[in-house]
């Protein structure tokens, strides 16, 4: 009886399987470049004369997968089991647009730029401030946000400037701009800086006194010093950025369609809304 | 100087020694021969406690070893005893076998333990092998080393378990020899063996046992020449 | 041609540019002191739990300390070493800096390894043969005597090789350390990862540590072959 049960539970698994795989469309909807996805089927090797299939969904023509890490409150977090959050607010309008389904996939931060750039997601949006070296790696869209990185710390933490980080242990998340900047031995010297995958592991071990400070972007540090109320931003701003989405490279169609919503958006004053909308959660 | 009472041992239901009374005096040594199965060397093994009787008693120089208050440890060092398959401690040399447990037991200095062990294996002839592993050498030299093992601990009484059983037999005379030159030096011995030929000349008294029982005991003489159990006389058959 | 310039390229990003390859030392430092540390851990624990357990199994006494090794076992065979390390680093040693971190996941893996190891050790125990401990016995030492001098030193001999595969396995095993920021091997890579956004960090990760573990594999097959080579000369 037991190996019936085993077998039948394993049918029911595989059959979800695939069904899962059935309603994800074709193969070639499921492309990364999905708005360049007709003009590939034209070059397929199988048979050329046979249109891209169509997809379960009657009002959208595919997924848009936006690859981010969910753990940047205003700009992308999780409450319940969604993320939610600006850049996803954005993110929907832009696939709203291009009348596809949007698709939300959490990763590291540090996965999602190789991500965009092998295809497993279209854009990548994750409060990502643009520099040269990830410029050379995909192609970021306007920039929708200016930002700057803040010292976060204990209230009663005696460091104020970014000179008093010299000879502390300073937390911040891998592959940000924090990261990158706090790891130049001449800017910072004397920092000792512990590289973490999640915010609220360097929040753990902040206010169990592991680490002395954290550096990161002003908003998410303002929602984390709301939650924590033993925690104060310092006034001094280390440097400012500003955020953009980021395609592959090359993906003109996609970096002009996000493009333009996001101009319209931004005339519209949109983004500021949905800024302020996830602040005052 | 060994009394045994009403000694019984069952393995589970096994009765293997089904009461045994016997008195070993200091100087004498004492074979104990019979079938297999008879209990001769459980019997053996009971008296230094390497089994644990079921029942009885067994009283080594006034002191009762069935008495778990007993410090066995320390008793032990007065009884030696020789296996037969030796046990040397295959990963120490030949002189750290010897001066191991006097050494440890803080009963002699290294030095003095070193001496005393050099003296023995000179009387064995083999001062050559002090630095060897047991591996290195031929059965009859293991065991004459076990037993000069068991002799540089000066013991009062020594137990031998079928000590030439395992061996070749061009080497089972290098050990017997050993064995007579102890006895004749008037050491306590109790040995269980099928050597005839070695009990008739050693032994002071020849046990026989049989299923679990001392059925007779004479002397040499006339153990061999007279047996009276029927079942002492068949196996006399066979074996002689 | 190309292919080879790319490769070069890669490489040279992966470990060149900007001293990455320090990321890499720090890694394999940290990897190696936490392997070494939790054999080293591991064995010790292990010859404590297998003798408690031999002793509680040949006398019956110590029922207590038997039954605690048992808890410990299962709940140690029970539960992955990533959630044991979590639970130690978070919640035990809570309030240890962050630089003790390799040490609490040496700690760590250490009593992980203990709880396996006591079973290979009582094996070893259980495998040398009764008529040394009963030598011994005769010659009027006691149980602790014995087992120290007598029995344990054959035992680890026969279950040396064993020792050797669980240290291979702990080497690997470290990988999961980074789960507390800790710079080990495969962190290296990954860190090294955020910087270039490709995955080619990972391919160094995975060869440094094919390396470090053909070269203690090799080690090993060497003192077997001696040990072999003793016991039949």
């Amino acid at each position: 009886m037991r190996r019936i049960s085993l077998f039948i539970a394993l049918a029911c698994m595989c059959s979800m399987a695939l069904t899962g795989c059935g309603s994800s469309g074709s193969a070639s909807s499921s492309l990364p470049t999905s708005s360049v996805a007709d003009a590939q089927a034209g070059s397929a090797d199988d048979m050329p004369d046979t249109p891209p299939v169509e997809v379960s969904s009657p009002e959208s023509a595919g997924k848009l997968i936006m690859a981010t890490e969910a753990g940047f409150k205003p700009y992308e977090y999780y409450e319940g089991t969604d993320i939610v959050g600006v850049d996803v607010d954005i993110a929907r309008e832009i696939a709203k647009e291009m009348n596809m389904e949007l698709v939300v996939e959490h990763m590291e931060f540090s996965a999602i730029i190789p991500a965009v750039d092998s295809g497993k997601a279209d854009f990548g949006a994750a409060g990502m401030s643009i520099t040269e070296e990830r410029a050379q790696q995909v192609d970021f869209t306007v920039e929708y946000a200016t930002s700057k990185q803040v010292i976060l710390t204990k209230a009663d933490s005696d460091i104020q400037t970014a000179d008093d980080l010299s000879g502390k242990t300073v937390g911040v998340q891998l592959g940000t701009v924090a990261d990158l900047a706090l790891s130049e031995p001449e800017d910072f010297p004397g920092v000792k800086l512990e590289l973490y995958n999640k915010y609220f592991e360097a929040v753990n071990d902040l206010l169990s006194g592991r680490i002395d400070a954290i550096v990161l972007d002003s908003l998410p540090a303002q929602e984390l010093s709301k939650v924590n109320e033993s925690l104060a931003i310092r006034d001094e701003e280390i440097f400012t950025d500003v955020y953009a989405f980021c395609v592959k490279k090359g993906n003109t169609e996609l970096l002009d369609s996000i493009n333009t919503v996001m101009q319209r958006l931004m005339d519209e004053g949109k983004i500021a809304e949905f800024t302020t909308n996830h602040l005052e959660e | 100087m060994i009394a045994v009472n009403e000694l019984t041992k069952a393995f589970g239901g096994n009765k293997v020694l089904r009461g045994i009374n016997e008195t070993i005096e200091q100087g004498e040594k004492v074979v104990v021969i019979g079938p297999s199965g008879s209990g001769k060397s459980t019997f053996l093994r009971c008296l230094n406690l390497l089994e644990k009787p079921t029942s009885g008693k067994i009283i080594f120089e006034g002191y009762d070893i069935t008495d778990p208050a007993t410090d066995i440890n320390k008793l032990r060092q007065k009884m030696g005893m020789v296996f037969q398959n030796f046990n040397l401690f295959p990963h120490l040399t030949v002189l750290e076998n010897i001066t191991l447990a006097p050494v440890t037991l803080e009963l002699m200095s290294r030095e003095s333990a070193e001496k005393n062990a050099a003296a023995l294996l000179e009387r064995i002839g083999l001062s050559d092998k002090a630095g060897a592993y047991p591996r290195h050498l031929s059965g009859g030299q293991q065991q004459r080393i076990a037993i000069i093992r068991a002799l540089a601990m000066n013991p009062d009484v020594m137990l031998f378990d079928e000590p030439t059983s395992a061996l070749d037999p061009e080497m089972v005379g290098e050990v017997l020899e050993l064995m007579r030159g102890l006895a004749n030096e008037g050491m306590t011995m109790v040995v269980v063996t099928h050597e005839m030929g070695f009990a008739r000349e050693v032994a002071t008294r020849i046990l026989f046992m049989d299923e679990g029982l001392i059925k007779e005991q004479a002397p040499p003489a006339e153990f061999f020449s007279a047996p009276k159990n029927p079942r002492l006389q068949d196996f006399l058959a066979k074996v002689l | 041609m190309q292919f080879v310039d790319n490769f070069l390229t890669t490489l040279y990003k992966t470990v060149l540019a900007e001293n990455r390859w320090r990321f890499y030392l720090e890694g394999i430092g940290n990897t190696l002191m936490m392997t070494v540390g939790a054999s080293l851990i591991g064995i010790v624990l292990g010859i404590l739990i297998a003798m408690i357990k031999t002793h509680h199994n040949n006398s019956g006494k110590m029922r207590f300390l038997n039954w605690l090794c048992n808890v410990y076992t299962t709940v140690i065979r029970g539960t992955p070493v990533l959630v044991q390390l979590l639970i130690i680093y978070y919640m035990i040693f809570s309030s240890a800096s962050s630089s003790a971190a390799p040490y609490i996941a040496a700690l760590a893996f250490g009593l992980n390894s203990g709880a396996y190891v006591s079973e290979t050790i009582r094996g070893g125990i259980q495998s040398v043969d009764k008529g040394q401990t009963e030598a011994g016995r005769s010659l009027g030492l006691n149980q602790s005597q014995t087992m120290r001098l007598i029995v344990l030193p054959q035992a680890v001999k026969n279950i040396l090789p064993a020792l050797f595969n669980e240290m291979i396995m702990l080497l690997k095993e470290t990988s999961v350390a980074g789960w507390i920021q800790v710079v080990d091997i495969t962190r290296a890579g990954d860190i090294v990862r955020s910087r270039m956004w490709s995955f080619s960090p990972l391919l160094v990760s995975a060869v440094i540590y094919l390396v470090l573990v053909v070269a203690l594999t090799s080690v090993q097959r060497m003192i077997e072959r001696r040990l072999a080579a003793s016991d039949r000369s």
